[in-house]
């Protein structure tokens, strides 16, 4: 088992963060409701911190095994070994999608290699606490937009939705393409230069176009497109 | 560095309560033990000793600020090593606490007043010399006193438009608030689309200014009509699903969507540039009881000298052969030959059709729009369209962003309520009475004489673009032609009733049927041109449909 700690920012409004949790509330019970995926992370209980407003807990399911930047970090992985890890995280998130869940956190640290092999995406983000802070823009700083954020969510969009994720399922194509530094920017540039079909290097753009009507309009469709180029690599 | 209850401050001010972070600092409430009132302390995390200059340099700058809608600074010192301004501390909540009481928007009429109290205190603060701006209007920033006047607080970030030295941090920004041009390129790498516009910004030497507290005021505004946070600018620029005001407010009145609409254009170069500007395009409209019309007049016998039709003074032209179009090798060739015309008898007005004038027009005719256009060009000279006035102290400056049917339409009216047959000039008309020397015989090539001449015509001379628009008759006498036209040289443009079709001029091969579709030739030049469109044998064509900021219209009508 394994409990993640949530630190809520103590700037912002109090009507918000308490939406933020009730709506974390209302995702965590719809998952553990579907049952066990085999490639999901399953979280067992949220709570607060009984000492502290601003503290939460999710108990979830013991990954095991490592991150998959820990596996980037080790080195370069082989093409059908990167579509297999989409392809279970795409499913996934499909599962959660179809439950009208959303990640908003998904990044190569969510992602866990479990001692088998088995893929298993985790560390759902509760709150709208992404790369560029609202709490940390009011003291006048501003994070570099991370890699694995899509715009709306980086300038909290009032509506994330499931192309969200797309868009961070792309940028974690993208780590594994290039195995960039922490805080290295995307540039979409480099696609062209990746060891992959016109075809991926297409679906890879398309997920990580930076307006979401521009992407693939659901992990389904992702699904689909990464079934094909499957299909298609020798 | 965390104050707690009860620490005394330079001798003299005691803390008594945090009151949250803001720009570039903590606020405490505190008391002043020497005039037994409650202050503000502000701790700048921003300056340390070795911004001391700064910092004072600043506080200095803010204590001689004074307007009821900005909290008066009254005092700045440094305690351990921290500067700290004192200010007036303002009762009341602040928009974004009292929000979250509410169920609805706020009343309209109630963020009207509110947005004029914060207009008033930006215009204030732009109109210092040099411009100070705030940078960071948000609704927590805002604060509602019980008398339900509105405070724009935090000054934190304020800066001296000129003050190019930048520290870090000084880049602020609040999501959902600033305008895109508070946001650094560097940030935005991950970002191809936002990394090359906000480049292309910088490189264009596009910065903070005005413009920019103009967007968040009204951002500020959006959230007090919708309770909703609009879309960052950043999003905007990759996706602009900012929704309209009125579909989440029905109650939001046209003139406001309007001037919100202006105020939240992403690109600082497209949008409305100063809160003056704002200020007006959210005036109350005038009542809107509709005027008395004008009395139609029964036609007038045509007139054989000057007459005066509806305020406009028209001058008689005799009938006879003039020399149009000039000889002169350097101009285009839609000017040349020089070559004889004859025109009837007509009167044509001294002046263009100002505003005032227009207003007349359009005070009569309740569904005519009046002159509007959404360009940027066009901003100083938009009429209201809610109020149906034009802008204000442009009343007797000549009319513009009027089409060419627009033109015809106030002949029409002026026709009924003067009972003279009121029309556009053709453009031989325009021409012999701007230029035509009857005495001598010979057309001149301004109005005044052969030479340029400066002071006789207001032209963009030397190519400066700083030329604006003069009011009707700024350079009567010295620049009038022989007939006594005034402003026929510079200034607007003017439309005259002919298609534009090449010489020889001959009014009978279709060029005056008013239901030819075509360009129609525009005379005079304009305020924005150079001296060779202000001479008299200059023509262009426009397409009639434009709206331009330079250009207006004269009126003539038959005679005998």
């Amino acid at each position: 088992m394994r409990i993640k700690q949530y630190d809520v920012p103590s700037v912002g409004s109090q009507k918000e963060l308490e939406e933020a949790v009730a709506r974390f509330k209302r995702d965590m019970a719809a998952l553990i409701q579907a049952g066990s995926h085999p490639n999901l992370v399953m979280p067992y209980k949220f709570h607060r911190d009984e000492s502290s407003d601003e503290r939460y807990y999710l108990v979830m399911e013991w990954p095991g095994g490592q991150t998959l930047t820990e596996r980037i970090a080790a080195g370069p992985i082989a093409t059908e070994e990167q579509l297999r890890i989409l392809k279970s995280v795409a499913a996934a998130l499909a599962h959660c999608h179809e439950r009208q869940v959303i990640h908003r956190n998904l990044s190569p640290a969510s992602i866990y290699l479990d001692t088998d092999g088995r893929v298993k995406v985790g560390d759902f983000d509760f709150a709208r606490v992404p790369a560029v802070s609202r709490t940390l823009a009011q003291t006048g700083v501003l994070l570099v937009a991370g890699r694995h954020v899509s715009p709306e969510q980086a300038f909290h969009a009032h509506d994330v939705d499931a192309r969200a994720d797309v868009y961070s399922l792309g940028a974690v194509w993208y780590d594994m393409l290039f195995r960039p530094e922490a805080d290295e920017p995307l540039d979409r540039a480099r696609i062209a230069q990746a060891p992959l079909s016109e075809d991926g290097q297409e679906i890879l753009l398309s997920m990580l176009a930076e307006r979401r009507s521009d992407r693939p309009a659901s992990m389904v469709e992702v699904q689909h497109w990464l079934e094909l180029l499957a299909e298609d690599s020798p | 560095m965390n104050l707690s209850e009860g620490m005394i401050l330079d001798n003299r001010y005691r803390v008594i309560r945090p009151l949250g972070e803001g720009g570039f600092g903590a606020a405490y409430l505190v008391e002043d033990r020497r005039l037994g009132r409650k202050c503000v302390a502000k701790a700048s995390t921003l300056h340390d000793t070795a911004h001391r200059e700064q910092f004072e340099q600043e506080a200095r700058m803010l204590a001689d600020l004074n307007h009821p809608n900005l909290p008066a600074v009254y005092d700045y010192f440094f305690d351990g090593g921290h500067p700290y301004l004192i200010m007036q501390y303002i009762e009341g909540a602040t928009l974004d606490r009292l929000k979250e009481d509410r169920s609805a928007p706020f009343e309209v009429d109630q963020v009207l007043r509110w947005a004029n109290d914060l207009l008033d205190a930006l215009v204030y603060l732009h109109g210092q010399e040099p411009p100070i701006i705030h940078r960071d209007v948000k609704p927590s920033n805002v604060c509602i006193t019980p008398e339900g006047k509105a405070v724009l607080l935090d000054f934190g970030i304020a800066r001296r438009l000129d003050q190019t030295s930048t520290r870090s941090g000084a880049q602020a920004h609040s999501m959902h608030y600033s305008p895109i041009e508070q946001y650094p390129a560097e940030a935005m790498s991950s970002y191809a689309t936002l990394k090359q516009y906000l480049d292309e910004l910088k490189a264009a030497d596009v910065h903070t200014g005005p413009y920019s507290d103009v967007y968040s005021l009204g951002a500020t505004l959006y959230f007090a009509l919708t309770l909703l946070d609009p879309p960052d600018a950043c999003l905007r620029k990759v996706d602009d699903q900012l929704r309209p005001v009125r579909e989440l407010n029905p109650d939001v009145p046209d003139f406001l969507v309007e001037a919100l609409d202006r105020a939240l254009v992403v690109d600082p170069r497209e949008r409305c540039q100063t809160a003056a500007e704002l200020r007006q395009l959210l005036q109350p409209q005038t009542s809107e009881t509709a005027l008395p019309r004008l009395r139609r007049r029964r036609p007038r016998p045509l007139p054989t000298g000057n007459v005066v039709a509806l305020g406009h003074e028209l001058l008689y032209v005799a009938g006879g052969e003039f020399l149009m179009g000039s000889d002169d090798p350097k101009l285009k060739k839609a000017c040349r030959p020089q070559h004889r015309v004859t025109v009837g008898p007509f009167c044509i007005a001294r002046f263009p059709v100002t505003n005032a004038d227009y207003q007349r027009f359009i005070d009569d005719n309740p569904d005519y729009p009046v002159p509007f256009s959404p360009m940027r060009f066009a901003q100083r000279y938009n009429w209201d369209r809610r109020a149906r006035t034009y802008p204000r102290g442009l009343e007797d400056h000549p009319v513009v962003l009027v089409t060419w049917a627009d033109a015809l339409a106030y002949c029409r009216w002026l026709s009924k309520v003067s009972g003279y047959r009121c029309r556009l000039p053709t453009e031989a008309e325009w021409e012999k009475a701007a230029a035509w020397d009857a005495a001598a015989s010979r057309a001149r090539r301004y109005p005044w004489g052969d030479e340029f001449d400066e002071s006789r015509c207001n032209v963009d001379a030397h190519g400066d673009l700083r030329v604006d628009m003069t009011p009707v008759g700024q350079f009567a006498d010295k620049g009038n032609s022989p007939y006594g036209l005034s402003d026929c040289a510079g200034n607007v443009w003017e439309w005259t009733g002919s298609l534009y079709v090449p010489y020889p001029y001959n009014a009978e091969d279709g060029r005056e049927d008013p239901n030819t579709e075509g360009q129609r030739t525009v005379r005079g030049g304009a305020y924005d041109r150079g001296p060779e469109a202000a001479l008299c044998a200059w023509r262009e064509g426009v397409d009639p449909d434009l709206r331009a900021a330079d250009i207006g219209f004269r009126v003539v009508c038959d005679a005998k």
